[in-house]
């Protein structure tokens, strides 16, 4: 009756595993078929010969090369400036008292719930004036401050006793010294998960650049690809090919730090 | 460094955490805070660590006011309950973390943190994180960061109170001798009379804000100033007999037992009190006042007590030894010695003998 | 009651420092954030608003007369519903279901879980092309699939009256990995004890499932449909990847923020973009209290 209920567990994660993660699969072997071998009835679920000249047209046809670096460029910048001010504020907010803390605090908390296409009518308009568009500085810049991973880090330092705080002070710790020396090296597993979700964020991030970019040079891979589909028509084994490169970084970033990436999830879903 | 707080007040809100405190800590000496809690001890060891400000009143080290100085130039090292060490840093680094806020040589930060190790005994642990510690350790690496740089006042804010009681009382022993060797002025805060009493030179008793008496155990514990402080100390707790002043001597309520008693003060007729009598300043037998009926016999330690009713609803200890026959049930003979036997008003608890 | 001068001197210690460490956060929030949320308020209520010069002609309630009685707008909000309401609550089914798979102790668990939550964290338009490819009307793998059990063929993206079921499938299984996580977090939560103690009491396993496990797992169900339903109702991206960026093969498959988009990004209409955007905050707005709500009863437990 054990074993039975087991084997039975067993078969129904191996089947829920294998609808969800199929499209992943099917999006790799779709991306090295011949064009002939895609357009098959039946389909084959294992190339007869492996097209990696699909990827090679990929990248000669679109400069998803540069799309990637793009990409790149845009993440790191916004992580490591959304970490920054993210930090500073937190800290602020959970240790230095001054009059109205509360208050703002709370009222970052409530601009939460303004969706972001409400903002993007009158950010398209302050890049534009700012004379930032097409620029990847206006893919960075508009995502500096978030709300979200400052109220999650607030709560962390929150939680650090106020002992450590006042022993570092009686130490001779400034404020200042104190962030850097030693919150901040103890709230590193909570900042690994914050940096992780914005990366995956931002690298995802689709609708700002398709509005703030307009030169193929500035584009960032969802975007490209994208664009790719409009410009080279619907070949699907290029098309999963230009696809892949897209998805396979964030997937090796999920298999390595899972443990992080649903840890932050569970305690509060991926925002913007 | 002399402390000295005068005329000391701090408000939370509502709250009164300490009151009008006006006391003076001895240079060189160990002067333990204690008191029941929330009475206030914490507040203070914050107070004079500047990480709580006044609501009036003012701290001075040896004549200069401190009042104002923020707690990282007040030249004080700190010991919390929970020990407070940085948890991502080794011992090492966290004994030297102090040294390096004050930009203190490496090389003589390192030869501090060898004497360090050597005076509470953590040469060996150097390389380990907090976490990899035992209680008692994790205690001495809190007072060797505590000391690193070379305070001139050391606070320790209950810092036994997390370990097992048998390391307990060999952690007393070391910080008594850490201090007496380092003849560092240190304040060490405890809820427990008996720690008091044996780590300190001077002890500060509390309630709720209010200082009740400072003075040596000794002289605590044989003279105390009012009920409370009488009550506070001593184990088993001091007995209690509640009467009233009738005809210049003492009645005991619930019964017709009468005495007199010498008093400094004038009593007025009719003034309820009560008279407090250590445990072991009764005995069997000399010059009894009263008879009293043997309820139990048990021990405590090494030594036996017996608890004995006086009169009809009042119940009194006493230390008895080993070979004394009586027996449950059994009346006897009580008598007080000289001393150990106090007198205070019911109300204001002010003492009269 | 008035501070000690001692007390207020010790406070002026610090008194400018708090800002010098809110201010990076807080420029970027009143720039990007309050300033155009307040901005759009504005907009919605402006009559024949130039985004670039600034200039307009009046104050009125025009844009939001306007975009009621269109039609996009309305096949906007009508397909958004339909969609909230077929996607959230077959998604927490199936969720639940894996959820439970998952909270087994069961050897290579890191492996499942992989699998199982891969789809959150890679772009909405790449899998999105996947998708497309599967739903392909000749070649594509649901058709052939169908084909096992003898059914015709189905033009998912091109035939308008199924433009909407292939935005619902694609839709659950991508909100599916969050879903599970949440769950999974809620079913951690439960106390081992009320298992044992049931267990104790001889209680069979699909009542522990519907006394026990359900009742104490209802908050974050709760949970996790407002969470869906919030994020349901911003359906937009989807679209680019299935339809190349048009509503549906036939334009009638509008969404809420779809018809800001097109609004703002095609027509330059953007009074009309502001006041479909402050429909949409209100309904965030609303399920977000309804949310806080129950994250606060949650606490509770
Ligand atoms: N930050 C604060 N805000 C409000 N009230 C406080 C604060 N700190 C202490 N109090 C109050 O002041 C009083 C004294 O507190 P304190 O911590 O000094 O007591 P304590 O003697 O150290 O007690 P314990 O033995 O429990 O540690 C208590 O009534 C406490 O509730
Ligand atoms: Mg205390």
């Amino acid at each position: 009756m054990k074993t039975f209920r087991l084997i039975l567990i067993y078969c129904l994660l191996i089947i829920g595993g294998l609808i969800m993660a199929f499209p992943f699969f099917w999006m790799f072997i779709s991306s090295l078929k011949t064009a002939a071998e895609v357009n098959t009835t039946p389909p084959t679920f294992w190339p007869q010969r492996l097209m990696f000249e699909n990827y090679v047209y990929a990248f000669s046809k679109a400069p998803f090369l540069t799309y990637f670096k793009n990409s790149l460029i845009v993440v790191g910048s916004s992580v490591s400036l959304t970490m920054l001010t993210t930090i500073l504020a937190a800290f602020a907010f959970s240790r230095l008292k001054f009059p109205g803390r509360d208050f703002i605090f709370s009222a970052s908390v409530g601009m939460m719930m303004v969706p972001f296409e409400m903002l993007i009518i009158t950010n398209y308009t302050t890049i534009v004036k700012i004379g930032l568009m097409d620029t990847l500085t206006d893919l960075i810049l508009p995502f500096t401050s978030s709300i979200f991973y400052t109220y999650i880090l607030r709560n962390f330092f929150f939680s650090v006793p106020d002992s450590i705080y006042w022993s570092a002070r009686v130490d001779g710790a400034t404020n200042w010294r104190y962030l850097w020396r030693i919150m901040v090296p103890m709230a590193k597993p909570a900042l690994a998960t914050i940096a992780l979700l914005n990366a995956i964020v931002s690298w995802n991030s689709f609708l700002w650049p398709l509005i703030a970019t307009n030169t193929t040079a500035k584009r960032t891979l969802p975007f490209g690809l994208y664009a790719f589909m409009s410009a080279s028509g619907i070949r699907y084994e290029r098309l999963m090919a230009a696809a892949t490169i897209v998805v396979v970084p964030m997937i090796i970033l999920f298999i390595l730090f899972r443990r992080y990436i649903v840890e932050g999830v569970s305690r509060g879903g991926l925002k913007g | 460094m002399q402390i000295v707080l005068e005329d000391v007040t701090k408000r939370f809100g509502a709250t009164v955490a300490v009151d009008g405190l006006s006391v003076t800590l001895e240079a060189g000496k160990l002067t333990a805070v204690l008191g029941p809690s929330g009475c206030g001890k914490t507040t203070i060891l914050n107070i004079i660590s500047g990480i709580v400000p006044l609501t009036s009143g003012r701290v001075f080290f040896n004549d200069v006011d401190v009042s104002r100085k923020p707690p990282e130039k007040r030249s004080i090292g700190l010991v919390f309950q929970n020990y407070a060490l940085y948890p991502h840093m080794t011992v090492l680094q966290n004994i030297c973390f102090p040294m390096e806020m004050q930009k203190v040589p490496k090389r003589e930060r390192l030869a501090r943190v060898e004497e360090l190790g050597e005076l509470v005994q953590i040469q060996s642990l150097m390389k380990r994180k907090p976490s990899e510690l035992s209680g008692g350790q994790q205690q001495r690496v809190a007072i060797a960061r505590a000391l690193a740089k070379r305070p001139e006042v050391l606070l320790l804010d209950e810092p036994l109170s997390n370990l097992d009681a048998k390391l307990r009382l060999g952690m007393r022993e070391e910080i008594r001798r850490i201090q007496r060797e380092s003849k560092i002025t240190t304040v060490f805060v405890t809820h427990d009379q008996e720690e008091a009493s044996s780590i300190a030179d001077d002890v500060i008793l509390l309630k709720e804000g209010v200082l009740q008496q400072k003075a040596a155990p000794r002289m605590l514990y044989n003279e105390p100033e009012n009920l409370f402080v009488a009550d506070f100390l001593g184990t088993p707790p001091i007995n209690k007999l509640a009467g009233k002043i009738s005809n210049g001597q003492i009645l005991l309520d619930g019964s017709e037992i009468a005495f007199p008693l010498e008093t400094e003060r004038e009593m007025r007729e009719g003034q309820e009190i009560v008279l407090a009598v250590r445990a072991e300043s009764v005995f069997a037998g000399g010059e009894p006042l009263f008879e009293g009926t043997v309820l139990e016999r048990y021990a405590l330690g090494k030594d036996e007590l017996v608890l004995f009713s006086v009169g009809r609803e009042q119940q009194m200890r006493g230390f008895v030894s080993a070979g004394c026959p009586l027996q449950e049930g059994e009346k006897f003979p009580v008598a007080l010695r000289k001393t150990g036997v106090f007198l205070f008003d019911a109300h204001s608890g002010e003492r009269y003998a | 009651m008035r501070k000690s001068k001692a007390e207020a001197e010790q406070k002026q210690i610090f008194f400018g420092e708090p800002l010098l460490y809110l201010l990076p956060f807080l420029i970027g929030l009143l720039i990007f954030t309050v300033y155009p949320f307040l901005n759009a308020l504005l907009i919605s209520f402006k009559e024949n608003y130039n985004l670039m010069t600034g200039a307009f002609t009046g104050f009125g309630w025009g844009s939001y007369s306007r975009i009621f009685s269109d039609a996009n707008f309305i096949n906007g909000l009508k397909n958004t519903a339909l969609y909230v309401l077929i996607v959230v609550p077959v998604s927490t089914v199936l969720s639940l279901l894996a959820a439970s798979l998952l909270n087994q102790k069961v050897k290579l668990s890191g492996l499942f879980q992989t699998a199982y939550f891969v789809p959150m964290v890679t772009s909405v338009v790449a899998v999105g092309l996947v998708w497309k490819w599967m739903f392909n009307y000749d070649y594509g793998l649901l058709n052939y699939f169908l084909s096992f059990f003898g059914l015709a063929k189905i033009n998912w993206l091109n035939n308008p009256a199924y433009n909407l079921p292939a935005l619902i499938i694609f839709g659950i299984w991508n909100k599916m990995p969050l879903t599970i996580i949440l769950l999974l977090a809620g079913y951690q939560n439960i106390n081992p004890q009320y298992y044992v103690a049931a267990r104790v009491d001889g209680a069979k396993p699909r009542n522990i499932f519907f006394r026990i496990t359900l009742p104490l797992l209802a908050p974050t169900i709760g949970l996790t449909l407002v969470v869906n339903t919030i994020s349901s109702s911003m359906v937009f991206m989807e679209l680019f990847p299935l339809f190349n960026g048009n509503p549906g093969s036939a334009y009638s498959l509008y969404t809420i923020v779809y018809y800001l988009y097109d609004m703002f990004y095609n027509q330059w209409r953007l009074g009309l973009a502001a006041a479909s955007a402050v429909v949409l905050f209100l309904i965030v707005m609303v399920l977000t209290i309804i949310q806080l709500y129950i994250q606060r009863n949650w606490q509770n437990y």
